[in-house]
């Protein structure tokens, strides 16, 4: 659009926003981006780590803008040919959705296609806010709130141009004034369609507004559906001024200083003021206010009033927030957790511009304050905007002389005194005797972001109470149960913290004695001694835990009152008083390595289990000084004692004491009894240090909070979050330098340090050698490694010969050391178990198998059937074969399988010997080679076969009628050997080398140069189905028939080889064995004939175990079946009994 | 260290080499050079490993006689077995030089030991596997009852009653069958497809050198 008079350049848009628009440039038709109006007024792109600010903030008109006081459409792109109703396509897109009642009021704006505002939509629905608002309600408010939340003009615009932007952007505005349309019509800046997923039309191809038309102002789904409709009442809008339009197209985010001094009277108005010109919901309307979304009720503008004289225009926007900050605390509070990141932005405001000092202001900085001006730069930016002018520091009363401290109470925090007594808190180690005890604390001494104990309700302070309504909308949504909302506020007031930077650590000033609070300053010597202050009669009769924003702080109050700060010196501070903390000077909580918010809420969790103040044990009139210290520090980690007392808890927390000692130091399970509190030395103040002390810091650097010129230093782990074992060893440590005598600073180390105490001394002996503080006890376990390790050294000393595996052997048990002493017996092993279950079932299963073969009673299976399938293959290829031929059994099993595979075997081997055929055997398993020939040997005599056989043989000869060739080495290698053939020069073929040679390694004589040729069937028989593959694969594709003999294991990985290029048949485990036997053997088997002068008769060997297999399968079927029974009862039993 | 890269390299190259020679061997017609190439490699792969089973049995002694030697725990069962075996070598040899006479004339003394000793302990031992699985069977949800442990009994009993010869249940031995025919079989069918893709894996690993067991 180069007649766009706003066109920015690209050259100052960074790369991000170069893409935004160079693609406008493709956008076209009637659809296109609002931004190719506006041009140039993109907000800086946010940060990747830290989120800028919304861009509605940044280029929303603030409630009180110049531009609102015109009338109906200041900005310049609000007049001229493009209808001022152009920018709010967003608003009102989505139309088919919206409300079937006519939004009068609203003014109409030209459809956008559907889904331009889909972020928002699916905003609301992401926030789950119910649909139930009701339409007739009327309440407008939350709408306008929605944009009364885009703050004011964005400063982070391209720099380059903004000026020059402005001024067209003025000069066409002030050109464009008169042509206004009317009040309905209005205009959102540019940042709003920045938003927009797809891209309003241009200005110049929106259509014009129809007023008159309410329906079709289609709103987004979320805005139909919620929108409580209700036209503003007139005397509401802020009237127009159309004397000024020049003024008036001005915002007031550009407009200076002077300029807005003189708009300041003008009621606010505008785009903003016309939407939300509903009164802000009150208790009377909580049905109507119950669906509102949290986070648009919260920023519901309040009614158009007047501005009262002399405010600035932040002055006013802030007054403007509380009074939206009151309506944000609705029961709805904790929907904030649904509120979007990009809305959490929406507060980012610049800084205000400092004010003037005043003399005469009221002076409710608090003492700690002063003199802390001078670290301005060092103060959080929020501090920077801190304005105490409201809230609940700016109603504290100065008094008028400061009250005197008090020297008999341990200036231990308020907080801490009324804090409830931990259990787990060793007050031996706290330097006190018993608990202190104090039922009734102080509330006003207590600060807010400690008071824990306040119940949540207490928290929701009133909107005047809140000085800074906006925190609501930055801090973290709370949980949905109480006390997690409750951390979540303490989460919130965390996050607002920035933690020190390494390098930054401990570049602060120190504190002089003058600058810390009394009972910081009284610490060690008052602090144990002195009885606790009664409390003022008011304060006693407040009730702990809630928050008394009314009672001054009164160890606040000590400091000079004329030292304190003007209030306008203090930028505002941007969150409720509920949640501000009360920083105390120099408040080192305790040492941590990093602040985190799971490091202050375990501070802050550790006050909230305080128990009962009654329960705090009078502190003890003597106690030694280095524990009395110890205790201060770990609960407060004085800076002012933190480097001359040795930080023990630091050196426990570095974890390498726990590694050393591991386990040597065994944990106490009782607390030690308090040990007696002596009266400590004053601290010293930093500032007398020596620099060298200074440096000194842990190498782990403590995360520093600072907040408002203070700084408080967390740990992470105190003392009662230590575990048992390093709790028993600080204590042990304790009790062991509570012996030594106590020495002053004359050592030479701590010289130089006033009133530096032993503890250097004492601390070094439990860190650097642990075994002077705990003795090394080591268990048997242990002792027992140990005398090993000392037998491998000596083992490697004494002789060179022994290498280290030797040693190691030794060292592990596979070796008796020579010299190391008995180790103690072990222990016995528990008894087994008897188990009668289990007897029986092999009593049972033993029974079973062996009657068949005594009796022929349990013969009950039936006869074997016949051949079938695969099997019947198996019988076919021997049929096949005529006498003479050889047969090659590879025998691929070992004596495990010999009982099932041998019998299998047999029935094969006789049947191919009955038929002529000649065996031969061989293998890739050297025990089966070696075990076949006892297969043959036992057919060797076997009278049925040699008369079936017809030769007039009386035993089958080895070599002759059967070869055990040798044993077949490579496995698969060796049987791809079978294929290779050998042609001697003269043309015919060499003898094989695998069939050359027998077992015995004798000369087979066998005529055989090819397996193809020679060997008329290959009879496979193995265990695992590896062999059986290996054969199988070697061998496919070779033109003779191979069979498989394998056990019933292995039977279903051996059926998917029986194939064309595989096997042709297989014959699996016993059952095959007796029906190939029953089948094909009948007749060259000889029965069994058990001996003449047995007293009994027994059954066939051969059939009896037929039997015995089908008996022992039943039986074990049986118990199975019972076992299965048995335990489902059980477990049903047992869930009965739950 | 600059030998034991060289040694590395060559090791490389001879394994993937031949490697690729042989593939190429036994991929082409047999009586062709590569193919007589490929079956002369895998010859000598063969006594190699022969060679292997050689040197593991001289090893084996080795390690035995070394724990005798320095009388570590266990030493009396080493001891024996250096005695066997060396006993069963000279039987062997004895059997080979048919030293015996007598009655023990032609007997393999050798295999007679080798069938009395080792296969009746191995084939004891295998027996009483059954009496352990069927127990093992029997209390197999006596600890908790899960829809598998339920199928698996299901599955053992349906093959255990389908096995058993009975007249009149041939219903049962039908099922079995195709139990193991379709539903065993597939599953077995699965690993054995996993067991050649991993051999090709393997082999491929071989070839393009990523395997470091060649680098010697």
């Amino acid at each position: 659009m180069p007649d766009d008079p706003n066109r920015f350049d690209d050259d100052f848009l960074g790369d991000w926003l170069a893409d935004f628009s160079s693609g406008e440039e493709k956008a076209s038709g009637p659809v296109s981006a609002p931004w190719e109006q506006f041009a140039g007024r993109y907000p800086e792109p946010p940060g990747h780590e830290q989120p800028g600010p919304a861009p509605w903030e940044t280029f929303a008109a603030p409630a009180s803008a110049p531009y609102d006081e015109r009338g109906e459409g200041g900005a310049p792109w609000e007049s001229g040919t493009p209808p001022p109703m152009e920018q709010l396509d967003w608003f009102v897109a989505g139309g088919e959705e919206a409300p079937a009642e006519p939004v009068s009021y609203l003014p109409p704006a030209p459809s956008v296609s559907a889904g331009a505002e889909d972020w928002l939509s699916g905003f609301g629905e992401a926030a789950a806010y119910s649909r139930a608002v009701p339409a007739e309600s009327g309440d407008q408010s939350w709408l306008g709130a929605a944009e009364e939340a885009a703050g004011p003009a964005a400063p982070s615009a391209p720099a380059a141009d903004w000026l020059s932007l402005r001024e067209e952007w003025l000069a066409q505005g002030s050109l464009e004034e008169a042509a206004e349309p009317p009040v309905e019509e209005f205009t959102l800046p540019g940042w709003l369609d920045e938003e927009l997923p797809i891209s309003p039309p241009p200005a110049d191809e929106l259509p014009p507004l129809e007023p008159e038309r309410p329906e079709e102002a289609a709103l987004p789904d979320w805005l139909d559906e919620e929108l409580p409709i209700s036209p503003p009442p007139a005397d509401e809008l802020p009237p127009l001024e159309p004397e000024r339009p020049e003024e008036a197209a001005l915002p007031g985010w550009l407009a200076s200083p002077e300029e807005q001094e003189e708009r300041r009277p003008s009621p606010p108005r505008g785009v903003i003021r016309r939407l939300t010109a509903a009164p802000p919901p009150s208790a009377e309307e909580p049905e109507a206010e119950a669906g509102v979304p949290e986070w648009l009720a919260a920023a519901t503008p309040p009614p158009a009033e007047a501005v009262p004289a002399g405010m600035t225009y932040e002055e006013w926007e802030r007054q403007q927030r509380e009074q939206e900050a009151e309506a944000q605390k609705t029961p709805e509070e904790r929907l904030l957790e649904e509120i979007p990141d990009w809305f959490k932005q929406i507060e980012e405001q610049p800084p205000a511009p400092p004010p003037a000092i005043q003399e005469q202001g009221p002076e409710f900085v608090p003492g700690w304050f002063l003199g802390l001006e001078d670290k301005a730069q060092d103060v959080p930016d929020w501090f920077q905007r801190l304005d105490l002018t409201t809230g609940p520091l700016a109603e504290v009363k100065p008094s008028a002389e400061p009250e005197a401290p008090v020297p008999a109470e341990p200036e231990v925090p308020d907080w801490f005194r009324a804090a409830p007594l931990p259990e787990g808190v060793d007050w031996a180690m706290l330097g006190v005797v018993s608990p202190p005890e104090s039922a009734e604390p102080e509330q006003g001494a207590v600060p807010d972001w400690l008071d824990t104990s306040a119940t949540v309700g207490d928290r929701i302070l009133p909107a005047e109470d809140i000085p800074f309504p906006e925190l609501d909308l930055e801090q973290v949504p709370p949980l949905p149960t109480e006390p997690a909302a409750e951390e979540g506020e303490v989460e919130d007031f965390v996050e607002r913290f920035e933690p020190l930077e390494p390098g930054e650590f401990d570049q602060r000033v120190p504190l002089a004695a003058d600058e810390m609070p009394d009972w910081l300053r009284e610490l060690p010597t008052a602090g144990l001694e002195a009885e606790p202050p009664l409390p003022a009669p008011g304060e006693v009769e407040e009730s702990w835990g809630a928050p008394s924003l009314e009672a001054p702080l009164d160890w606040l109050d000590v400091f000079e009152p004329e030292a304190a700060l003007p209030v306008e010196e203090v930028p505002p501070l941007p969150w409720p008083a509920a949640l501000e903390p009360e920083p105390s000077p120099d408040l080192d909580l305790a040492e941590t390595a990093a602040l985190d918010s799971a490091a202050l809420d375990a501070l802050l969790s550790a006050a909230e289990v305080a128990g009962p103040v009654a329960a705090v044990p009078e502190p003890a009139p003597e106690t030694e000084p280095v524990e009395s210290l110890q205790d201060l520090e770990a609960l407060f980690a004085g800076a002012a004692v933190e480097s001359e007392v040795p930080d023990l808890q630091r050196l426990f927390d570095q974890g390498e004491l726990d590694r050393v000692l591991g386990e040597a130091v065994p944990p106490e399970p009782e607390q030690q009894p308090a040990a007696p509190v002596e009266t400590a030395a004053p601290p010293p103040v930093r500032s007398a240090q020596p620099e060298w002390v200074e440096e000194l810091r842990p190498a782990e650097l403590p995360v520093t909070v600072k907040a408002a010129g203070a700084e408080a230093k967390v740990r992470q782990r105190q003392v009662t979050e230590l575990p048992e074992r390093l709790r028993a060893l600080r204590e042990r440590a304790l009790r062991e330098l509570g012996t030594l005598p106590a020495e002053g600073a004359e050592g030479e180390l701590l010289a130089g340090i006033p009133d530096a105490l032993p503890a250097a001394e004492l601390a070094i002996p439990a860190a650097v050698s642990p075994r002077t503080a705990v003795p090394l006890t080591l268990t048997p376990e242990q002792q027992q490694r140990v005398q090993r390790l000392q037998a491998m050294l000596e083992i490697g000393q004494d002789t060179e010969e022994e290498t280290l595996e030797e040693a190691a052997r030794v060292a592990f048990g596979e070796a008796e050391p020579l010299d190391v002493p008995a180790l103690p017996a072990r222990r016995p092993r528990r008894p087994r178990r008897f188990r009668l279950d289990r007897l029986v079932v092999m009593l049972g299963m033993l029974v079973a198998l062996l009657a068949p073969f005594v009796t022929d009673v349990l013969h009950f299976a039936a006869d074997p059937s016949p051949l079938e399938d695969d099997q019947a293959a198996v019988a076919s290829a021997v049929d096949n074969l005529q006498s003479g031929q050889y047969v090659l059994f590879a025998f691929e099993y070992g004596p495990v399988a010999a009982g099932e595979l041998d019998p299998l075997a047999q029935a094969v081997l006789r049947d191919v010997l009955a038929r002529g055929a000649v065996p031969l055997t061989i293998s890739t398993d050297p025990a089966g080679a070696f075990h076949a020939r006892a297969v043959l040997a036992a057919l060797a005599d076997d009278q049925a076969l040699l008369r079936v056989r017809g030769q007039g043989e009386e035993k089958l000869q080895a070599g002759e009628d059967y070869v055990t060739l040798r044993y077949l080495s490579g496995e698969a290698v060796g049987v791809r050997s079978l294929r290779n053939v050998v042609w001697n020069p003269d043309g015919t073929l060499a003898r094989h080398p695998v069939f050359s040679t027998d077992l015995r390694g004798d000369d087979t004589n066998l005529p055989i140069g090819s397996l193809a040729q020679d060997i008329a069937l290959v009879v496979v028989i193995g265990d695992q189905v590896s062999a059986v593959r290996t054969w199988a694969e070697q061998l496919s594709g070779l033109a003779v028939p191979r069979v498989a003999l394998v056990t019933a294991a292995a039977e279903p990985l051996a059926a998917p080889y029986v194939g064309q290029d595989g096997y042709a048949g297989y014959l699996a485990g016993v059952r095959d064995t007796v029906r190939y036997d029953a089948e094909r053997n009948s007749n060259t088997r000889t029965p069994f004939r058990m001996p003449a002068d047995l007293p009994i008769e027994l059954p066939d060997p051969q059939t009896a175990r037929w039997h015995s297999m089908a008996l022992g399968a039943a039986v074990a079927t049986g118990f199975i079946a019972l076992g299965t029974v048995i335990n489902l009862l059980r477990v049903l039993k047992r869930r009965g009994h739950r | 260290m600059g030998s034991h890269r060289l040694i590395r390299l060559l090791s490389s190259v001879l394994v993937i080499s031949l490697g690729l020679t042989t593939l190429v061997g036994l991929s082409t017609a047999e009586g062709t050079p590569p193919a007589d190439f490929a079956a002369f490699v895998l010859s000598l792969v063969m006594v190699i490993a022969a060679v292997a089973v050689f040197v593991g049995v001289i090893n084996l002694l080795a390690v035995h006689l070394g724990r005798v030697r320095r009388a570590e725990r266990g030493w009396p069962y080493s001891l024996l077995a250096v005695i066997v075996a060396l006993g069963v070598i000279a039987l062997r040899i004895a059997d080979r030089a048919e030293l015996w006479s007598g009655d023990l004339e032609g007997e393999q003394l050798s295999e007679r030991a080798f069938e009395a000793v080792q296969v009746s302990l191995e084939s004891a031992l295998a027996g009483l596997v059954l009496f352990f699985l069927v127990y093992a069977a029997y209390r197999l949800m006596r600890r908790r009852v899960t829809v598998w442990s339920l199928v698996f009994t299901g599955a053992l009993l349906l093959a255990l009653i389908g096995w058993i010869p009975l007249d009149g249940a041939e219903v049962l031995a039908d099922a079995r069958a195709w139990f193991i025919r379709v539903t065993v079989g597939g599953g077995a069918r699965g690993i054995l497809i996993g067991v050649g893709l991993g051999t090709v894996a393997a082999g491929v690993r071989v070839l393009t050198g990523q395997d470091r067991s060649i680098r010697g």
